[in-house]
């Protein structure tokens, strides 16, 4: 499975944990903001259904919750994430196979093995709004990089694509680690401020 | 891309640069050798001439702590830096013995010198036998850990007296990346490993040492270790818990507001090992108002505590082994007649 | 520290990079206390990020509906993972059950314990705040995910044994200190002893 998560966030995540474990719910919220759209991706791959897609990510994030004191951090919190994804997406088509009153395939693919996963299927949550919705946030993301200053976007390219660590970026672009730290925040401030708007669009919430 | 090929070599330089003055390459697995010794030396000596960073974690009785870790070396120096991520920010370093850890929230530093106190490889000599004798080295095979090929061995008591451990070094390097301690049932007591590892990873020496010595707006503190005579003071130790031999006594002194020493203001640590496992015999004078409570103390971790009233005097016994095995060290502890 | 609303969301964009030091974490998680908005900052710093690496991962709905939704099963949840006497583990009550029965054997060791408090766990070492036990025993199909096994315990209680307090002992903390900083006579001090003891060493002075 492939790690596409900079490495260094690793300690960001661990920290998230303990503060989760020492009861500040609002860390573990933050940990699935930062996760949930992999998890998602992930499960939308294995089962076709629209509702059960958010049901099983949402089992997910509830089990993940009860047993993170058993989260040692000798893994990336992903892996550990992404088996109980897993787990719980086959606990659910089980139960469903079981179920006589339900009929139809839920699964992407009869195949159970999760390297079958890997290829591109259409995802199941998606529907004309939401793909248009999707699009459009990703294309506004790509506008708003070509129109990033070259050293805004140099920096954002070496974090977010090439997983470089700020001290690897520094050296790379030869300038101290606090103007890193501040070219990927300007990047990001500039590309957020044009994303915001499409996002909150999404939601049902009152900013 | 040529805005990603750029960057690349770069880096690429960087690390080369780095690899080439910091490292004298490793020293392969004695394959054949299955004493402690031997293996105990290959895997002190990994670590001493790579660079490296990553992540710790410490987990221990269903807790954990974290913290971001900095490794390089130039010629004979060690230079570390530790930054937490757990419990009260702080920032430790260590350049060879000398350590000092900045509080950034109380703008205290402590500066202390850990004498080598016979730390490696002094005490594989002076403990020799006793490894040897007390525990059996079996090699258990490859695992992956954070993404490297890292044998594991474990190390089995052949006592009720001490824990076992299990450990994972990393198969090119020898560098230690995870070692579990293992109660008398083969239990994990505790855990402490590299989550996360970059090796030979670009690390600034100089960079580290400017941090190091960097104390502005900070107050610092030193510690100061005395050597201590126990039995000129009194003490004695009739049967030494079989396997472990004294390996010094100590009293600290250092400025009032000092974490450690204000509040051990004539205390003595006397410390005994069998080469693996330590325990401390704390002494000082009995204090009715501060020493209400003997008996054991059960904090998670491998590490316990036992307390224990000796006429005018309390003794503290700190250690990584069976409580039981505390217990007899707590008992074996005399005034002379 | 600096106040949590003074702060810039240059902190953010750092902590999603796990490059804040320890000093400045603390400051950064409490921002998202202090201001709502931080949650969306943090979220769309996320977003950027996945999109940069994966189209795909452009969110298809409301992350923030679905974050509510799921907050709201959480507030079902006991939210504590412990025993009703305080911090216990599948290490804790082995230990318990082998010291009380030394102390049945041996009547001469005079182990007394001040009323009130039974076998004290001090939490203050670790300096990781109130850690809860979780008592596992409904969700055993879960213990694939552990590398142990978690089972239920119950403490074996020496002497007059009342409610567990969970104090902080400075006085012990800072021994304990002292052991770490000089037990390392281990083999294994280098590296792990001494990074195990930087990282578990958390007493506050």
């Amino acid at each position: 499975m492939k790690e596409d998560f900079p490495q260094s966030t690793h300690a960001s995540d661990l920290v998230l944990v303990e503060r989760t474990l020492g009861g500040d719910q609002r860390a573990y919220s933050l940990l699935v903001l930062k996760y949930q759209r992999r998890i998602q991706r992930l499960i939308g791959r294995m089962v076709r259904d629209v509702d059960l897609v958010e049901d099983i990510a949402q089992e997910t994030f509830i089990r993940a919750y009860r047993a993170l004191h058993q989260f040692r951090g000798d893994s990336q919190f992903y892996t550990w994430l992404y088996r109980i994804a897993v787990n719980t997406a086959k606990k659910f088509l089980l139960e469903l196979k079981r179920d006589p009153t339900v009929s139809g395939s839920f699964m992407a693919s009869e195949e159970e093995d999760e390297t079958s996963w890997q290829k591109s299927e259409p995802r199941s949550d998606e529907t004309p709004e939401t793909v248009l919705a999707a699009k459009e946030i990703a294309a506004v993301v790509n506008a708003a990089m070509d129109e990033l200053a070259d050293d805004l976007k140099e920096a954002i390219v070496l974090r977010e694509i090439e997983g470089l660590s700020y001290e690897e970026i520094s050296l790379a672009m030869d300038c101290p680690i606090g103007t890193v730290r501040s070219r990927i925040f300007r990047a990001r401030e500039a590309i957020s401020a044009r994303i915001k708007p499409l996002l909150d669009k999404q939601t049902s919430k009152r900013w | 891309m040529k805005l990603f090929s750029r960057a690349r070599m770069g880096v690429l330089a960087a690390l080369v640069v780095c690899l080439t003055s910091g490292w004298t390459g490793a020293q392969p697995i004695a394959s054949k050798d299955t004493s402690v010794n031997g293996w105990l030396m290959h895997v002190h000596d990994a670590s001493r001439h790579r660079a490296y960073t990553g992540t710790f974690v410490v987990s221990a009785g269903g807790s954990m702590a974290s913290a971001k870790i900095w490794h390089a070396c130039e010629g004979d120096q060690q230079i570390e830096r530790v930054e937490s991520l757990s419990g009260t920010p702080r920032s430790t370093f260590r350049r060879n013995d000398r350590v000092i850890t900045f509080f950034p929230e109380s703008r205290i530093a402590v500066a202390e010198t850990r004498d080598s106190l016979g730390i490696f490889p002094g005490i594989l000599k002076a403990n020799e036998s006793a490894i040897n004798d007390y525990y059996q080295l079996k090699r258990l095979g490859l695992e992956r850990i954070a993404g490297f090929e890292a044998e594991l061995v474990q190390l089995t008591p052949n006592d009720n007296l001490r824990y076992g451990y299990r450990v994972w070094s990393e198969k090119r390097t020898g560098l230690v990346m995870q070692l579990q301690t293992l109660d008398l049932d083969g239990r994990v007591l505790e855990q402490a490993a590299f989550s996360e590892l970059r090796l030979d990873a670009t690390v600034s020496v100089g960079k580290l040492h400017q941090m190091m010595g960097n104390t502005e707006g900070y107050r610092v503190e030193r510690l100061e270790l005395q050597k201590v005579n126990p039995e000129a003071r009194g003490w004695v130790v009739q049967k030494v818990v079989s396997g472990f031999r004294p390996m010094g006594c100590y009293g600290r002194t250092g400025p009032p507001a000092a974490g450690i020493s204000a509040r051990n203001e004539g205390v003595i640590q006397w410390i005994f090992s069998d080469g693996l496992a330590t325990v401390s015999l704390f002494v000082e004078a009995f204090d009715g108002k501060r020493h209400g409570r003997e008996g054991y103390t059960d904090m998670g971790g491998s590490t316990h505590t036992l307390t224990r009233r000796i006429d005018d005097w309390w003794a503290t016994v700190v250690g990584e082994v069976p409580v039981s095995t505390l217990m007899t060290f707590a008992m074996s502890l005399e005034r002379k007649k | 520290m600096k106040p949590a609303a003074a702060i810039s969301d240059e902190y953010i964009s750092a902590m999603a990079d796990g490059h804040l030091d320890s000093s400045e974490l603390g400051t950064a998680l409490n921002s998202f206390n202090a201001d709502e908005q931080r949650m969306r900052t943090w979220h769309a710093y996320h977003v950027v990020g996945d999109v940069l690496r994966s189209a795909e991962l452009a969110p298809l709905g409301s992350d923030f509906d679905f974050l509510e939704k799921l907050e709201k099963r959480l507030s079902l949840e006991p939210a504590n993972w412990s025993t009703a006497n305080g911090v216990l583990s599948q290490g804790h009550s082995l230990i318990r059950a082998r010291v009380g029965k030394s102390s049945a054997n041996a009547p001469v060791l005079r182990w007394k314990l001040v009323s009130g408090l039974a076998c004290t766990a001090l939490v203050g070492t670790l300096a990781i705040g109130q850690w809860n036990r979780f008592d596992s025993a409904a969700n055993q199909h879960l213990s694939t995910l552990a590398p142990v096994a978690v089972q239920p315990t119950t403490p074996v209680q020496l002497g007059d044994a009342n409610s567990q307090a969970m104090i902080r002992d400075p006085v012990l903390d800072s021994l304990l200190a002292a052991h770490h900083q000089l037990g390392g006579h281990s083999a294994l001090q280098r590296p792990s002893g001494f990074l195990r003891n930087a990282t578990y060493e958390g007493t506050s002075r």
